[in-house]
């Protein structure tokens, strides 16, 4: 996979965009030169010059469809109908008694740059040489047309014999500069790739540092604040708990199902321990998230909870569970002792990872609102997969 | 239509060329000097080529003086510390080259005549490189104003000609810069439509990118926090179930243990990516680890770029943050034994320039400086 456009796109999207701006730029010039022609048959010899027109549709329409078509005979039958569309201008001004002077040189320019540009359109392969053929046949049709009447040498045109030379410089140079200016390519895919790679490796880590905290160091805690005696049975389920889940896999299961923690149980549990949680809103709305990001919120809400037991002072929260523009939103408040967020010390992983860290890789934002005496109000707030409200 | 799509829109509207893919504006800051240079020829041959025809030399040298600031202004935008080329500059190359062909015609004793048309011809060659850099409805819009000024303009002075004269002169004179308008309009049209696609496609493979690296390293940290609990912390806490008593003893090492094991998850978190690449870092907020994914790609190359020049001095590639209000600001600065950095480096302004709201690269004789300011993401 590429992070960046990568050269073999660039090369045909560049073809195709050049291929397309030398067939509107023809498609253009051709249409002036039709106007200019009609303009000069009117006004000098009273007649419309059909011959000449048509030469300029059959033009327009070849470079038109040229553009079109990738293989097959379409660059011969191309540049046969740039031959007869150079011809039919030549012939058709010609047959107009203008004299050849400045007047039809602008009609006879324009028709011998999109025999030009044709040849660069049909040559699929290196643009140049079939700009260079291109201009050469569309000179010798005019020289044909004009035979007899007018030298050859004053029939080629030095301004369309420049814009092919210069039509064949620039793509050559295409490929050459490409390479140049996308040379950095390569080193900013090597780049994306670590990237990913690395904020893979710190997403999982952290997930795997918060599923640390909340069990064996929770348990490790708690012991080392227990009193020495006989362990009681809710601890040794706790700790059998935790050991389990500690040895489990690094990241919640993809899989779809049911949370391994579900919202049900995360209350009962709470309440045995002493809190009571009063559940507002609408918690039918967990299932609005896959599998995987609802276990990580509802593992972010227990640390919430698992907060308040341990160092707000009361025994009561509130969990509210809202839908809103695409976000999902829960907010967990309490009444008790608050604390100020700048003073909790580095190694305490709790609010910082087990909560934000887990919310932040959800792509989601954590607001704490606190102070000592004043309660507390977590606000977690991730999107909702694949919303589109 | 819904909201989103109308913004999704509009926002395909704002795109170019230049900004969707910036090594592609790259490429074409080559051909620009081309082009500006075959301008600036064209317009002194045609002025020494038709000077008999020449009222006012002041007039004249005032319409040479226009292309070739137009030609400055075109080299000037597309380069990498200008990024990306604005639609301001677009309409001053627009204004530069019609008042190029006014001055001209206004300095010309035959006004509208044959040898009043190097202007004309020179916007439109200036004009031949603008579909990388805008968008093809501006372009649009743009050169069919002035293909219709040009043509006004030329009606204005066209004293002494018949009707047909002035149809033919205006309809050549405005017939270049339409015509290549257009060409460089479907151009820019192309690039926008095949490189959106492309990006779309390419959030998908990023997607499954992603899952495959998220898959290889799954057993990797399972296994590493394995290690950091099965060594002391589970052993002790099974211990501790099987006896079914807590001794003081055990309190104290639960506690040593919850200590150690803390400081050991601190060390780990510590590190941020730019610790990987860089020698020093000096990012106490962690404002690095709140960059976006490109913009993270983007510096990670430079660092990758400059650490490749053999003449980098070890270990002084380093790398500072730190907020600035709402916005935050990232400082790289790497130190060379000899000058070689400006070529390989000054290609990723330009990329840079697209991921950051604003980045300045300054090489000295023997240093790079990079600095960045970005919003952090949440």
């Amino acid at each position: 996979m590429s992070w960046v456009y990568p050269v073999s796109e660039a090369a045909r999207t560049t073809r195709l965009g050049v291929v397309a701006a030398f067939a509107w730029t023809g498609v253009a010039l051709l249409a002036a030169g039709a106007a200019a022609t009609l303009v000069v048959g009117l006004s000098e010899s009273g007649v419309v010059p059909w011959l000449a027109l048509g030469g300029f549709v059959l033009a327009a329409g070849n470079l038109i469809v040229s553009r079109r078509f990738e293989s097959g005979p379409v660059p011969l039958a191309a540049g046969a109908a740039s031959i007869l569309a150079c011809w039919m201008v030549a012939a058709g001004i010609r047959l107009t008694d203008l004299p050849f002077d400045g007047y039809v040189g602008f009609p006879l320019f324009v028709v011998g740059v999109a025999a030009t540009l044709v040849g660069a359109i049909a040559d699929r392969w290196s643009g140049a040489i079939g700009t260079l053929i291109g201009f050469v046949a569309g000179q010798a049709a005019l020289v044909l047309a004009y035979q007899g009447a007018v030298p050859a040498g004053l029939v080629i045109d030095p301004a369309t014999a420049a814009v092919a030379v210069i039509v064949a410089l620039f793509i050559s140079m295409l490929s050459v500069v490409r390479r140049r200016a996308r040379a950095s390519g390569p080193r900013l895919d090597d780049s994306g790739r670590r990237d990913l790679t690395a904020h893979e490796r710190q997403s999982l880590l952290l997930n795997s540092r918060a599923l640390v905290h909340d069990t064996v160091l929770g348990e490790l805690a708690a012991l080392g604040m227990t009193r020495p005696g006989p362990l009681t049975q809710s601890m040794a389920t706790s700790i059998r708990a935790s050991l389990v889940a500690a040895a489990s896999a690094a990241e919640p299961s993809p899989e779809p199902g049911p949370p391994p923690v579900a919202l049900a149980d995360l209350l009962t549990r709470f309440r045995i321990a002493g809190l009571h949680i009063t559940v507002t809103g609408d918690p039918s709305a967990l299932d609005r998230l896959s599998a995987d990001r609802r276990a990580s919120l509802v593992l972010a809400m227990e640390q919430c909870l698992v907060n308040v037991l341990q160092h707000s002072g009361v025994t009561h929260a509130e969990l509210s569970v809202a839908a809103s523009e695409g976000r999902l939103i829960t907010t967990v408040v309490d009444e008790g002792s608050g604390f100020d967020e700048g003073a909790v010390p580095a190694d305490r992983f709790g609010l910082r990872e087990s909560i934000r860290g887990r919310i932040a890789d959800l792509g989601g934002a954590v607001r704490v609102l606190t102070g000592a005496g004043t309660g507390t109000s977590v606000i977690v707030s991730v999107p909702i997969d694949g919303d589109s409200t | 239509m819904s909201a989103r799509a109308t913004g999704r829109q509009a926002s395909q509207q704002r795109a170019t060329p230049q900004r969707l893919d910036p090594l592609g504006g790259l490429t074409a800051q080559y051909f620009i000097w081309s082009v500006a240079i075959i301008a600036v020829a064209v317009a002194v041959t045609q002025v020494v080529r038709h000077a008999n025809d020449v009222r006012s030399p002041a007039l004249e040298a005032i319409a040479l003086l226009c292309i070739v600031a137009a030609g400055g202004a075109v080299v000037d935008g597309a380069a990498a510390r200008r990024f990306p080329f604005s639609a301001q500059r677009h309409a001053v190359l627009h204004v530069l080259g019609v008042l190029a062909v006014a001055f001209d015609l206004a300095g010309r004793d035959h006004g509208a005549g044959e040898s009043a048309a190097w202007g004309a011809v020179c916007l439109a060659i200036l004009l031949m490189t603008i579909g990388s850099y805008r968008p093809a409805a501006e372009i649009l819009l743009m050169t069919a104003v002035s293909s219709i000024t040009v043509a006004a303009l030329v009606v204005g002075f066209s004293a002494g000609l018949t009707p047909a004269q002035v149809a033919l002169f205006a309809i050549t004179r405005a017939a270049p810069i339409a015509a290549v308008g257009a060409g460089a309009a479907a151009f820019s049209n192309t690039l926008v439509t095949r490189l959106t696609q492309w990006q779309n496609g390419a959030a998908e493979r990023a997607e499954i990118a992603r899952a495959t690296v998220r898959e290889e390293l799954l057993a990797e940290v399972s296994n590493a926090r394995h290690e950091l609990l099965e060594h002391r912390a589970a052993p002790f806490l099974q211990d501790v179930l099987d006896r079914g008593v807590v001794t003081p003893a055990d309190a104290a090492r639960a506690r040593g243990l919850a200590t150690a094991l803390r400081r050991t998850m601190l060390a780990e978190a510590g590190r941020g990516w730019l610790v990987e690449l860089a020698d020093t870092v000096d990012d106490p907020e962690k404002v690095a680890d709140r960059m976006t994914p490109q913009q993270r790609m983007a510096l990670g190359a430079l660092i990758s770029e400059l650490r490749a020049i053999a003449s980098l001095v070890p270990g002084s590639v380093a790398v500072s943050a730190t907020t600035r209000g709402s916005e935050a600001v990232a400082t790289m600065t790497a130190t060379f034994t000899q000058d070689g950095a400006r070529l390989r480096t000054a290609a990723y302004l330009a990329v840079l320039r697209t991921f950051f709201r604003r980045a300045t690269l300054v090489i000295g004789p023997t240093t790079v400086t990079v600095t960045l300011e970005f919003v952090p993401a949440n």
